[in-house]
């Protein structure tokens, strides 16, 4: 049993089960096996029968021996029902277990994680892993104990009645199994490179479609249908080749299995001939025969299918394996309330060890207050609005809020005190009020309308075909960039938290709006931090400190009036934003 | 594995009832290959029967060798027999070839007729699909067809003929014991079509519930980080027990019924067998039908199962066929962009005029009101004006991806509508501010895939946009491989490696959309001179964020809300009373010191 340990974690919940399962397998297969035997004995009583006077009593023995097979169909049937339910349901059942401890999994996991880990491979172990150890687990172990009871007692009973003749007959099964073993082989290259092929044409097509405007702009039309024709032969070689080695199994299958009928009719038809066995020996070979290619035929199948989800199974645990760098300490610190003190203390951080994205900053923001934080692209401005909630983490004693190392503080109660805007606004397909509510437990319809009306929602309501019940993205309304933004907003707000960080949170949303949200932000973030990383002077500007990060270090510190007057790099940011700032004000 | 991660959307409805129109013009891709369609059903024709021989011949042995005692003929038959599955087994995998390859040859028209129709959609088309829509079209929806082209028609065909073949030869050596079929084979298709019904509705509820766990996953993945400040672990994880739980329902149910319907025509075939052996003995006691034909009998009975699961399976095919041809066909009816009128130029002036222009996207949703402006031939016109106030839509209107509603626009004094779309982009080379990379390597995306750039071409252009030196710092140079979206590269080099390519392009009229990025000071100063360099001896229009560039224009024009409400030259400008003034003077009160 040593080739079902890898999955014993997840089936050792469904033991009865599978045991259940594996009885009944049995049972099945001993009824079936029988019917065979019972048409010999039929045949033969037949055959004696057409010497015999009395053709009612032989009539009536054939007719008892039609009523056992009957019945050994039903009992075949009855056994066979419950044998499938048993197994393939515990399969259903292990692949819903796993499915559950991945994702459970899943949402222990950091920023940092995700950032290496590409999305699609996370799916595709979710998605194609899962499903090849379950095709294994239900077909697999199923067909597995049926082929091996089958050819046990089929082999009995053939050897029973004439073992040479069975001898005989299996001769072609070993080249079968060999074969399909190696074509399955064969099969998988053949198919990993049509897969590859096809990755490859729907990247292409993905980036053709992504750079159309760039595809016309340049009439680059026949070039791209050339090249697009060049990998779409490439797929149609790679797929005839495959087509030439699958397109063999049938045949094969028929082939040898069809050798073997031939011999038993071929040896077995002589052997009855010269008396040595009845015809009704004859008839119960040819069903014996009949009853086992098919299990064989699926020998290599199972053993290509085995190795599929073992390697789905490895797969699947090197993720469930992996520790997460972010998670709480052993001697958390669980303040009374968070003030919303944030000090940053000799603050270095970098996400490899290569280059360094934030070097050596110091900075107190004292609760209540408010401080922006700007600079070019790269100047690490997101990455330090991260390391607040601890989305990311850098080394021990650097950023303390309310004087307690954030790595101290329970991640639940740090987060529930952090209302984040992220850059790129992620919304969830749900409904709206579900988007706003995401992050507070049954809000009240009045925490909802304020929640809009602080991040100037509330007016595109009307917009929103259902209202408030709106369904979010694909499979509802397209929210415009300024919408998402101020859905995001309006869910930070909702919590009410101690600590606001924007990260660049209102680039979509138009200079006037952002003036009136600022405005109510101000109001309600009265004695509690905002932190505003923004791109945008007119964001910025009303903040009690701004911070001027160039190359992860802060280059310049203080109002907007006193950087001005400095006529630094602020001083130079806020000339060139100058003229697109007026324009939209106009 | 690829494909995995596109579809998780789509779901539901991708089934549809059997519907002859669409059948037909699925089928008109198979006429170019119409003689290897009709070999491979010749082919079939000869495997269904030639598969079914074998026990009939046995009933042949039995009766006229074995029982007779005549070796020879025994062996005879043998010998015979050989040879047919020899036969067969080389008709048979050449049936199975053929069938697929034709599928192939069929799934390579579709494919690329589908690429080369999406090349000539206008861009308002991919202003409102989404890529993911059109990628699945092309790959999932294709992959469907060919399902129903080899597999659901051959296979289909290739099953009756088989059941055909089974019932002709019971039926050839003993009508009344072949009778059991007119039983068997109705009671067969009742049962597969009761179970096959709610197997397959218990499966497409699973399906469309596998599709939502898979959104879901997705989702959360993507937004792992949003989840988490949120708090919502607990939450979601009970969300998704509960959708996964659905799922598992689903399953269960079909399970369910699987596990009761293989059972049954199981016991329905064994059950026959009894039935045969019990009259069929009968007969052979009362010598009314002989020993082989009973054997032969024996044989055949397993053999209908096959045959009749897979023709319900076909039918589930051929229903998702018949969705996905539906939706490729409504891409292949979307109306190609306009070719345009005939007129065709080489080198032209660049007179760029535009005559009271009305243009909407939507309707009725004016995005340009009235606007006229005359730009001569070399001349530079600075477009200034907030977001959203028609810059970027005066541009695309130049390159014709969109067509006014009214009003006139002439290139060098022809209607737009008369020049061929094709002749009038090559006279245009057009920069945007968010520089689209295709994967491939630097030179590649500097001359695209016009192969009449040479290699010294590619870096004669680079040098005069100031991007050859960030090449030569590359380790392949000019080889250097570049990623999707360019990742690897700075959005300043990325800004002048466009400008490479729309110089190497040689333009008449250059287009211009200033990048708004924060670059380092000295990549700006690369820029700024790119751009002057660029925007030489040929007209250009540049949507203008720079002050610098403004002031060099030879024109500016001020667009607000989709009107023009000012032009003229800077100095011209400033002394109007206008908005340009206004801007100007802010400027410089706010102590303008750049420049």
């Amino acid at each position: 049993m040593n080739f079902i340990k890898p999955f014993w974690p997840y089936l050792k919940n469904y033991k009865a089960r599978i045991a259940w399962g594996v009885l009944m397998v049995a049972l099945a297969q001993v009824a079936s096996s029988a019917i065979p035997y019972m048409l010999k004995l039929a045949v033969d009583a037949i055959e004696v029968g057409l010497e015999s006077e009395s053709k009612d009593a032989v009539l009536s023995t054939v007719a008892f021996y039609a009523l056992i097979i009957v019945a050994l169909a039903l009992v075949q049937m009855a056994f066979g029902m419950g044998m499938r339910w048993q197994i393939q349901a515990t399969s259903r059942y292990v692949e819903n277990d796993i499915r559950e401890q991945y994702f459970r999994h899943l949402l222990t996991m950091s920023m940092k994680y995700y950032s290496q880990m590409p999305t699609g491979d996370l799916m595709s172990r979710a998605t194609h892993d899962v499903n090849s150890i379950r095709m294994f687990l239900s077909f697999g172990i199923r067909m597995l104990f049926d082929a091996a009871i089958a050819l046990t007692l089929g082999l009995t009973v053939m050897c029973f009645i004439d073992w040479q003749l069975a001898l005989y007959a299996l001769i072609p099964m070993p080249f079968l199994t060999l074969a399909m073993n190696r074509v399955a082989g064969r099969i998988n290259t053949g198919f990993r490179e049509v897969q590859e092929l096809f990755a490859d044409i729907s990247s292409r097509v993905q980036e053709n479609l992504s750079g159309i405007r760039v595809v016309k702009a340049y009439v680059q039309r026949e070039g791209e249908i050339e090249t697009f024709e060049k990998l779409n032969r490439q797929y149609l070689n790679k797929n005839k080749r495959l087509i030439g080695i699958e397109s063999i199994i049938r045949p094969l299958a028929f082939l040898l299995s069809g050798t073997s009928l031939i011999i038993v009719l071929w040896l077995g038809g002589e052997r009855v001939l010269s008396g040595q066995i009845s015809l009704g020996d004859f008839v119960a070979f040819n069903g014996y025969l009949t009853k086992l290619i098919f299990p064989i035929i699926l020998v290599g199948w199972m053993i290509d299918r085995y190795q599929r989800a073992i390697a789905a199974m490895r797969r699947i645990n090197a993720i469930l394996e992996e520790k997460t760098d972010i998670e709480d300490a052993d001697d958390v610190i669980t303040p009374e309330e968070i003030r919303g003190d944030v000090e940053l203390r000799n603050l270095t951080f970098g996400y490899d060890k290569k280059t360094v994205i934030l070097d050596n900053l110091n900075l107190k923001i004292p609760a209540g207050s408010s401080v922006a934080i700007v600079g070019r692209v790269g100047s690490g401005k997101t990455t330090l609005g991260r390391l607040i909630p601890r989305l990311i983490q850098a080394g021990a004693g650097q950023l303390l809020i309310d004087g307690i190392p954030v790595e101290k503080l329970p991640l639940q109660v740090l987060r529930e005190n952090i209302g984040f805007v992220p850059q790129d606004s992620f919304l969830f397909s749900d409904s709206l009020r579900e988007n706003i509510a995401l992050g507070v437990v049954d809000p009240t319809e009045e925490d909802i309308t304020w929640a809009m009306e602080t991040s100037q929602l509330l007016n595109d309501l009307g917009d929103f075909p259902q209202g408030l019940d709106t369904m979010v993205g694909e499979r509802g309304v397209t929210f415009s960039g300024g919408q998402k933004q101020r859905t995001a907003l309006a869910r930070a707000v909702i919590r009410r938290p101690k600590i606001l960080i924007l990260d660049d949170a209102m680039a979509s949303v138009d200079t006037h709006t952002e003036e009136e949200i600022l405005r109510r932000l101000k109001v309600m973030m009265a004695g509690r931090t905002t932190i505003i990383i923004a791109h945008r002077i007119s964001t910025v500007m009303g903040a009690d400190q701004i911070v001027v990060l160039d190359g992860g270090k802060v280059v310049e510190l203080g109002t907007h009036d006193a950087l001005l007057a400095n006529n630094g790099t602020y001083a130079e940011m806020y000339q060139r934003q100058q003229l697109n700032q007026e324009l939209s004000e106009i | 594995m690829a494909q995995a991660s596109v579809d998780y959307h789509e779901e539901e409805i991708d089934e549809k009832p059997f519907d002859l129109h669409l059948t037909m013009r699925l089928l008109a891709y198979l006429r170019p290959y119409i003689w290897w369609v009709g070999g491979s059903f010749v082919l079939i024709l000869c495997t269904s029967f030639t598969q079914q021989m074998g026990p009939y011949l046995s009933k042949i042995a039995v009766d006229d060798h074995i029982l007779k005692g005549d070796w020879q003929g025994l062996h005879k038959i043998v010998l015979i027999l050989v040879g047919i599955i020899i036969i067969q087994f080389f008709l048979h995998y050449l049936q199975n070839y053929v069938t697929q390859i034709i599928g192939q040859w069929a799934m390579f028209d579709i494919r690329g007729k589908i690429f080369a129709h999406l090349q000539t959609l206008p861009l308002s088309f991919f202003d409102r699909t989404p890529i993911g829509r059109l990628m699945t079209r092309n790959t999932n929806d294709v992959d469907a067809l060919n399902e129903f082209l080899t597999d659901g028609v051959v296979v289909m065909f290739s099953n009756v003929f088989t059941l055909i073949a089974i019932a002709s030869f019971m039926f050839w050596m003993d009508p009344y014991l072949g009778s059991v079929v007119l039983v068997l084979v109705p009671v067969m298709f009742l049962v597969t079509f009761w179970f096959q019904h709610r197997m397959l509705r218990a499966f497409r509820m699973a399906r469309s519930r596998l599709s939502r766990i898979n959104a879901f996953l997705q989702e959360n993945i993507s937004g792992m980080p949003v989840v988490q400040l949120f708090n919502r672990e607990t939450r979601n994880m009970n969300r998704f027990k509960e959708i996964n739980d659905r799922y598992l329902d689903a399953n269960l149910e079909s399970t369910f019924y699987f596990s009761l319907y293989f059972p049954i025509m199981e016991m329905l075939a064994t059950g026959a067998i009894g039935a045969v052996i019990w009259y069929g003995g009968g007969q052979v006691l009362r010598a009314e039908i002989e020993w082989g034909v009973l054997v032969a009998m024996l044989q055949y009975i397993p053999r209908f199962f096959r045959p009749i699961l897979e023709i319900s399976e076909r039918y589930a095919i051929l229903q998702a066929a018949m969705a996905s041809s539906e939706r490729i066909f409504e891409l292949l009816d979307t109306p190609s962009e306009p070719t345009g009128g005939a007129h065709k130029q080489g080198r032209i002036l660049g007179e760029i005029e535009f005559d009271h222009v009305w243009f909407a996207y939507s309707e009725g949703d004016w995005v340009l009101k009235d606007v006229s402006f005359k730009v001569l031939g070399g001349q530079s016109v600075a477009l200034v004006g907030a977001t959203g106030s028609g810059k970027t839509t005066i541009i695309s209107l130049l390159c014709r991806f969109y067509d006014i509603q009214k009003g006139h626009i002439r290139i060098d004094g022809i209607d737009i509508q008369d020049w061929n779309v094709e002749a009038l982009r090559n006279r245009i080379g057009i920069v945007q501010q968010d520089v689209f990379l295709f994967s491939g390597d630097i030179e590649g995306n500097i001359r695209l895939s016009n192969r009449d750039i040479t290699k010294e071409q590619v870096q004669q252009a680079a040098q005069d946009v100031n991007a050859d030196a960030f090449v030569q710092q590359l380790e392949k140079k000019y080889q250097e491989p570049v990623t999707e979206r360019g990742s690897t590269l700075s959005s300043g080099q990325r800004q002048l490696l466009a400008f490479a390519r729309a110089l190497v392009f040689d333009p008449d009229v250059l287009i211009l959309d200033e990048a708004t990025a924060n670059v380092d000071t000295e990549t700006e100063v690369w820029i700024q001179q790119a751009v002057a360099r660029l925007m030489q001896a040929r007209t250009s229009i540049v949507i203008a964020h720079r002050i610098s560039t403004i002031r060099s224009a030879d024109r500016i024009i001020v667009l607000h809300k989709g009107e023009l409400r000012e032009q003229g030259s800077h100095e011209e400008l400033v002394a109007q009373n206008g908005i340009y003034q206004r801007l100007h003077h802010l400027q410089y009160a706010s102590g303008n010191t750049s420049q």
